[in-house]
């Protein structure tokens, strides 16, 4: 148990970087040296750990000297408590070490600065000492503050836990994170089975979908925080962004370089901190639940585990629906006759593009990849037989839709595939009808047209038996 | 010796830090207000919150040594000047009005993440002002990068 007059645990807003902090050391002759760190990271209740970047002076005290003052202070209450601090040691690896460089190495690829953000190390010290500068203004967390929490937990699993389909346990569970914990702002996206870019499939708190973005693994915050699988909390954009202020954040950058058939992830403008937290089940890398706020030190220390455990519940609940194959015994009645259509209504005209597996409707880009590949068949078969009732098995079991055995994604992304269509209101929507079961819905007759490709995915287009 | 440049950064209301040391080589931080420094760029003074019985000001009135640093909320640039107290004494008001002008200047930056400025100025604004005048013996580039820590 901590002897410091002021527990560490009592002042958790302090380590989350949102208020710099100095350092004081002094050199074997006696000479001070003072400087700013970013960040003072909380490791337990007696220990913290400091970033060992640009510290040159700072490092060869330390080394020479272990005695060092630093000051951290509450963004909320601007409270500020000297830590006396020993010098233990420098460690390069391990879960400090990883956990430190994950969210620098965040912020270094959301700025364009991977160059200069280079850890060579994390520099362990015991705190002896922790003392408020003045009469501390803040409260400490109270066993009530853990109750509230608890009781917003309970709510959101029960929530969970009350949906029938993936599309319910995301609207709900992302509107959970709204309405029981604050996180207004964020973005759902699951890992694509190919293992390099992760595809959003819901998001919450933004005028456009996010339905259909995708992120590249390994690169900004939500590709480090997939890579790493670490939670990446970044407290203070200004401040990242103001330490190259030529280089905007990377999710916007991003957007500059869109082609025509890619879909920009949204994003507030005015998101003055971001977290990303990784979705693993079963050791395996099923997503990245992204979240954005207004307010400077929105998520950080003490936000981790919490964001940990409400994105490792959800991805949870969503696995469990992916591999949930039943099917809802046999199609609705009342399916409507969508080949009786006038003749002299306009068709809808709809282009197939093999090299990137693209779907453009009345000129207009859909989708691409594995949904647009499972749009093209129902839209071919719908128009071969007037079929309009299908299953997510014959989907698994058709080998030219390549879905991977066994993780499949299919029904993350057919919701992706149902909520493009229905944000194009082109005329074609799909719905989900039953458990697996999808219905096809078309406004007026179609006009199929197929792009085919000599490139590299000619292949897959093949017959198998001229393909081979 | 500072150019201009470089006295216009230091007296342009980033945030001010101080460390000193005792003879057993132990830190000891604070921080100051109104940098102000001398015409031909050779000494600073300024008001640092050091009360009589703080170890700071022990430190300054035992040994002298002493080093400063600047650092705008971004810390996107740093800069630290190191040297030795000539002289602490209590703040005469002029002084004390330029420090008051610099923690207005700072207490927006609070207003920023959402502290009020009655609130900064409960837990932050310096009430035992020394002032201290020091000569500039070293001044250091700390903006991060890899030059980082060099001399000026």
């Amino acid at each position: 148990v901590s002897e410091l007059s002021v527990p560490l645990e009592d002042i958790a807003r302090c380590f989350q970087g949102v208020i710099p902090s100095w350092i004081a050391t002094c050199s074997a002759d006696g000479t001070p040296n003072v400087t700013v760190l970013s960040i003072v990271h909380y490791v337990d209740e007696e220990r913290v750990a400091l970033s060992r970047q640009f510290l040159n002076k700072t490092s060869a005290n330390l080394d020479a000297n272990p005695l060092a003052q630093v000051v951290v202070v509450d963004p909320q209450t601007f409270d500020q408590f000297l830590l006396d601090l020993r010098f233990l040691r420098t460690e390069t690896e391990g879960a400090t070490f990883d956990a430190v460089k994950a969210n620098l190495d965040a912020v270094a690829s959301q700025t364009g600065m991977e160059d200069v953000f280079r850890l060579r190390g994390v520099d362990i010290h015991r705190v002896v000492g922790c003392t408020p500068i003045r009469e501390m203004v803040g409260t400490p967390p109270t066993r009530r503050d853990d109750q509230r929490t608890m009781r917003a937990l309970d709510e959101y699993v029960r929530r969970l836990a009350g949906c029938v389909d993936y599309a319910e346990a995301t609207r709900v569970g992302l509107g959970a994170l709204e309405d029981l914990f604050g996180f207004g702002h964020c973005i759902l996206l699951v890992a694509d089975e190919r293992g390099d870019r992760l595809f959003a499939v819901a998001s919450n708190g933004y005028g456009e979908s996010a339905a259909g973005a995708e992120a590249p693994i390994g690169v900004g915050v939500i590709g480090i925080a997939a890579e790493r699988r670490r939670v990446i909390c970044m407290p203070h954009l200004a401040r990242s962004r103001g330490m190259r202020a030529a280089i905007d954040g990377g999710l916007r950058q991003r957007d500059a370089t869109l082609t025509a058939n890619e879909i920009p992830l949204p994003g507030l403008p005015a998101a003055q901190s971001v977290a990303a937290v990784p979705l693993v089940v079963r050791n395996v890398l099923t997503g990245v639940l992204y979240l954005e706020g207004e307010r400077m030190g929105a998520f950080g220390e003490g936000d981790e585990r919490l964001l940990g455990i409400l994105g490792g519940h959800l991805a949870s609940a969503l696995r469990a629906f992916e591999d949930d194959h039943r099917e809802s015994p046999s199609p609705p009645s009342g399916v409507p006759d969508t080949a009786g259509f006038p003749a002299s209504r306009a068709r809808i005209e709809v282009v197939y593009y093999q090299s990137d597996d693209s779907v453009f409707v009345c000129g207009e880009y859909v989708i691409k990849g594995v949904p647009g590949r499972i749009l093209w068949k129902l839209l071919r078969e719908h128009d071969a037989s007037a079929r309009t009732d299908f299953s997510n098995r014959e989907l698994r079991l058709d080998e030219q839709l390549g879905l991977p055995a066994g993780n499949d994604n299919l029904e993350a992304r057919l919701l992706v595939l149902r909520k493009r269509l229905a944000a194009a209101e082109c005329g074609v929507a799909l719905e989900r009808v039953g458990r697996g079961r999808l219905l096809l819905r078309l406004s007026r007759p179609l006009s199929l047209s197929e792009v085919q490709t000599s490139g590299p995915m000619r292949a897959a287009h093949l017959p198998a038996d001229v393909g081979q | 010796v500072l150019d201009p440049d470089l006295v216009a950064f230091v007296q342009g209301g980033v945030a001010v830090g101080v460390a000193t040391a005792d003879a057993e080589r132990r830190p000891a931080f604070t921080r100051a207000w109104g940098p102000e420094v001398s015409a031909d760029g050779r000494t600073l003074r300024l008001c640092v919150d050091a009360p009589s019985g703080s170890a700071t000001r022990a430190n300054l009135e035992e040994n002298g040594a002493v080093a400063v640093g600047f650092n705008p909320p971004t810390i996107a640039r740093g800069l630290q000047i190191k040297g030795v107290a000539s002289s602490v004494r209590e703040a005469a008001p002029e002084e004390l009005e330029r420090a008051e002008r610099h923690f207005v200047a700072f207490s927006i930056e609070g207003e920023r993440v959402g502290v009020s400025e009655s609130l900064l100025r409960r837990a932050v604004a310096p009430r035992d002002f020394a002032s201290v005048t020091l000569s500039i013996v070293e001044v250091f580039d700390q903006t991060p990068g890899a030059s980082a820590g060099q001399r000026v």
